[in-house]
């Protein structure tokens, strides 16, 4: 049995995630691979933009300490976000794993 | 449309602007005695100008102006000089004493400023508590469907 069989319903339910998150934007091939890789994309840039604040902050270019703290912040939101998503998404197929057939 | 992150900015901008207010009062406290400036006569006391602000980025500044978003960031636009006359005090000896041996020392009010410090510092706190209150709520929406 290949992964592939359960993309069919992977893309139903990623269809319903990409209408609620774009609604009325006609998508080019996304699937829910192409949602994750976009949300790791941006979380990969949050934290990168939190790792350059507090580069600024040490280097004093930046004087502005509670933004680097701002910035730190979001990126740990936004990572625990994601890992969220991927705890939702291994959930999902475990579920599918363990189905008797 | 706002998210979590747009409180975070607008109280990101106000810790900014305490921060302002910290440092003009810091300034008005270490020239309380100070009776020669650049401008010549004392030390005025300064004292800063607060201005709300649309939030900074495009779709931000657009929708504030078509009259949806209500969020404002909060700027220090001036710091202004107190106009209020120097407090003169009889000191003959003082080399900036005038003919009448009266001193002119800074309209500053070492009590006042103290307030004012205060007051910077717990709307400061206010600000980070929001900060958390935000974080808050983002890490419980995060817990929605947790077993």
């Amino acid at each position: 049995m290949s992964i592939n069989t359960i993309q069919g319903m992977q893309s139903a339910l990623t269809q319903g995630l990409d209408n609620a998150i774009n609604p009325g934007q006609e998508k080019a091939e996304q699937g829910f691979t192409a949602y994750l890789k976009n949300s790791f994309d941006e979380v990969n840039r949050s934290i990168a933009s939190a790792d350059k604040l507090a580069t600024d902050l040490a280097v004093g270019k930046n004087e502005n300490l509670h933004e680097a703290m701002i910035g730190m912040e979001k990126a740990e939101a936004s990572f625990k976000l994601l890992v969220q998503v991927r705890n939702r998404a291994l959930e999902a197929y475990h579920e599918i794993m363990r189905m008797q057939v | 449309m706002s998210d979590f992150f747009d409180s975070l900015d607008v109280s990101a901008s106000a810790l900014s602007a305490e921060r302002m207010r910290m440092n003009v009062t810091s300034s008005n406290l270490a020239n309380a005695q100070t009776t020669r400036t650049p401008e010549g006569g004392p030390y005025r006391r300064k004292d800063v100008v607060f201005e709300a602000t649309p939030t900074r980025d495009f779709a931000s500044v657009l929708s504030s102006q078509m009259g949806e978003s209500p969020l404002h960031h909060v700027q220090v636009t001036d710091v202004i000089s107190d106009p209020n006359a120097p407090r003169m005090v009889h000191d003959p000896n003082h080399p900036d004493a005038n003919e009448e041996g009266m001193v002119a020392y800074p309209n500053v009010n070492t009590m006042e400023e103290m307030v004012n410090l205060m007051n910077a510092s717990r709307t400061y706190e206010a600000n980070v508590t929001a900060i958390n209150v935000a974080k808050g709520m983002m890490g419980k929406a995060l817990e929605i469907g947790r077993k």
